[in-house]
C-alpha cells in the first residue's frame, strides 16, 4: 500500500487545480481528486505515482465525458445557481468572472490532448508523464505543448478583444 | 542552420532536453535571428497560457451541495408530531374564537372527534394536496363536511380559510370556496377555520400576500432543487461507473464481509488516526456509497471535513480530510457508534 498520506500531501493540490480547470467546478474536482487517492489507497506498489494518479483522474474525467448532456445541463444549472448565491464587490465579480469565461471558452477550443496536456504540464508533469498519460511519444510533447499554448493564447487574446469591441460599441 | 523547430523551443524552454541537445538549441537560438525570434514567442506563450490557466481557478467551491452533503431529515417520534398537531389546532380554534363574534363560529361536534381529526394529522403522509373546485363547490352547497371520523358543523354561507397544507387522507379534508387561494404547502397541519364572511375576506387578503410570496419563493427555488438532485444524481451515477470499472473482488473472507456489513449511509462513525488510535475529529455519519466505498460527513453541517472508508483486511480504514484543500489529511480506522443527538 503506497504512503498514502504522503501522496496526498504531494499531490493533492496539484490534482484538485487540475481537474479544476478542466472541468470548471471545485466540488466535482474534489471528488475525483479523493475517488483518485481511494484507488491509491487500495492500490500496491505505485511505479510512477505521480503520473499513475494524473492517468486516473484523467480516465475518472474520461468516464464523465461520456455523460456529455447531462454534464453540460448540470454545469448550466450549477452557473445559474452560483450567480444566484454569490455575492461578491461587483468590480471584482465581474472582472473575474469575465477573465474566467475567457479563458475556459479559449481552453474549450483547444483539442482535447492539446488540452489535457497543456493543463498536465501546468502542474509540473514532465515529457515522459505527459507521454505516459495521453499514449504519445514523448518526443512529440514539445510540438502538443507548442501548438496548444499558441491557440489558447490567440484565442483567449481574440475573445477579449471582441469582449473590448462589444463594451466600447455598447459605451458609445 | 536547420529551421527553427518550435517543439524543441518549448521542450528547452521546458527544461526537457537532455544536456547536449539543451545546449545545441541554446547555440541556436543564440546565433540565429530566426531561432532566437521562435524563442521569444515562445516564452511569451509559456508565460500567456500559463497566465490564462491561473484565470481559471477562480472556481468557488460549495456551488453544488447546499444540503446534499447530509441531507438528513430528522423525524420526530409519532407523540411528538400528534402533541404538536393538538397544540396547533387548539391554538387555531382559540384564535377563531377570540376573533370571531356572534354565533357563526364553527364548534366541533365532539371531542373526541376533533382529537380523531387531530390525530390523523401527523399520521397524514405529505401527499400531493387535492383541494379542487368540485370539492369547493361542494363546501359552498353542503353546510356538513365530513372528514372521515371529524365532523364539522359549518354555519351556511361561511367562507372557509386553510392556512398550513390539505391532505388527501381520507380521514381529514380541506374544503375551500372558489377564489380563495391554498398554499400547497406539505401537509404538517391542518386548520379548518371558519369566520364570518366579510372577515374571511379580509383574513384571506390579508393571507394572500405572504402565500403568493411562497409560492414565488417555492418557483425560484426550482432550480437550485434541480441543480442539487442533478448533482446528487451524477455524482451517483459517477460512483456506479468507477464501481463498474473495478476489477471483481474476492469479499469471501468473513473478515471482509463483516467489515463491507459495517459500511452503511446512515449509520455514524468514529474515527481513529490509524497511527496513535487518537480520536480524529467528531463522530462522522455515512452519507452514500461510492462504489465500495463509504462517504462520510460531518453530523454537524457545515464543515468541510469528509472521509472516505471501505473494507480493508477485516477493518474500516480510510482518509479523512479536514479543510477544504485536503491539508490535514490522515488515515483513519472507523468503527460504528450510536449517531449523537444533533
Amino acid at each position: 500500500m503506497p504512503d498514502i498520506e504522503r501522496l496526498f500531501t504531494t499531490y493533492h493540490a496539484a490534482l484538485v487545480r487540475y481537474l479544476t480547470r478542466r472541468l470548471g467546478d471545485r466540488d466535482w474536482a474534489d471528488e475525483i481528486a479523493q475517488e483518485t487517492f481511494v484507488r491509491a489507497l487500495r492500490q500496491g506498489h505505485l511505479e510512477n505515482e505521480r503520473a499513475w494518479l494524473f492517468a486516473v483522474a484523467s480516465n475518472l474525467v474520461r468516464d464523465e465525458a461520456r455523460k456529455d448532456i447531462r454534464r453540460r445541463r448540470h454545469l448550466e444549472l450549477l452557473a445559474a445557481e452560483w450567480e444566484d448565491a454569490h455575492v461578491e464587490a461587483p468590480d471584482v465579480t465581474l472582472e473575474r468572472a469575465l477573465d474566467a469565461a475567457d479563458a475556459r471558452r479559449a481552453l474549450d477550443a483547444l483539442a482535447e490532448r492539446d488540452r489535457q496536456a497543456l493543463l498536465l504540464r501546468g502542474e509540473g508533469l514532465d515529457y515522459p508523464e505527459i507521454a505516459e498519460i495521453l499514449g504519445i511519444a514523448a518526443s512529440s510533447v514539445g510540438t502538443t505543448l507548442s501548438r496548444a499554448r499558441k491557440r489558447l493564447a490567440e484565442t483567449y487574446e481574440a475573445q477579449v478583444a471582441q469582449r473590448a469591441h462589444r463594451g466600447n460599441h455598447a459605451a458609445s | 542552420m536547420p529551421l527553427p523547430d518550435e517543439g524543441l523551443i518549448h521542450a528547452w524552454l521546458d527544461g526537457q532536453l537532455p544536456p547536449d541537445e539543451a545546449a545545441r538549441v541554446e547555440q541556436l537560438v543564440a546565433t540565429d535571428a530566426a531561432w532566437g525570434a521562435v524563442a521569444a514567442e515562445a516564452r511569451g506563450l509559456i508565460a500567456a497560457s500559463s497566465r490564462i490557466l491561473s484565470a481559471l481557478d477562480h472556481v468557488p467551491a460549495g456551488i453544488v451541495p447546499k444540503g446534499w452533503a447530509a441531507p438528513v431529515t430528522r423525524r420526530l417520534p409519532w407523540w411528538t408530531r400528534a402533541a404538536a398537531a393538538v397544540v396547533l389546532v387548539a391554538g387555531g380554534s382559540a384564535l377563531v374564537l377570540l376573533r370571531t363574534p356572534g354565533p357563526e363560529v364553527v364548534v366541533p361536534v365532539s371531542r373526541e372527534a376533533d382529537a380523531a381529526g387531530a390525530a390523523a394529522i401527523p399520521s397524514a403522509p405529505q401527499s400531493t394536496p387535492q383541494t379542487t373546485a368540485q370539492t369547493a363547490r361542494q363546501a359552498a352547497t353542503n353546510p356538513v363536511i365530513s372528514a372521515g371520523k371529524a365532523q364539522r358543523q359549518l354555519v351556511p354561507k361561511a367562507t372557509v380559510g386553510v392556512t398550513g397544507g390539505v391532505s388527501s387522507d381520507s380521514t381529514t379534508s380541506a374544503l375551500v370556496p372558489s377564489g380563495l387561494a391554498v398554499a400547497p404547502a406539505p401537509a404538517a397541519a391542518l386548520q379548518a377555520v371558519v369566520v364570518p364572511e366579510a372577515q374571511a375576506k379580509g383574513v384571506a387578503a390579508a393571507d394572500q400576500a405572504p402565500r403568493l410570496q411562497q409560492s414565488e419563493q417555492a418557483r425560484q427555488g426550482a432550480v437550485p432543487v434541480m441543480a442539487q438532485r442533478t448533482s446528487v444524481e451524477m455524482r451517483r451515477d459517477m460512483a456506479m461507473a468507477a464501481a463498474a470499472k473495478e476489477p471483481a473482488r474476492n469479499f469471501a473472507a468473513p473478515t471482509a464481509i463483516d467489515a463491507r456489513a459495517r459500511l452503511t449511509p446512515g449509520r455514524c462513525y468514529e474515527l481513529r488516526e490509524s497511527r496513535t488510535s487518537a480520536i480524529a475529529g467528531a463522530v462522522m455519519r455515512g452519507d452514500r456509497m461510492q462504489g465500495d466505498t463509504l462517504l462520510l460527513v460531518p453530523v454537524r453541517i457545515p464543515s468541510p471535513a469528509r472521509a472516505w472508508v471501505m473494507a480493508s483486511d477485516g477493518a474500516v480504514r480510510g482518509v479523512l480530510t479536514t479543510e477544504p484543500e485536503g491539508r490535514g489529511m490522515v488515515l483513519v480506522t472507523a468503527s460504528v457508534v450510536a449517531c449523537p443527538a444533533p
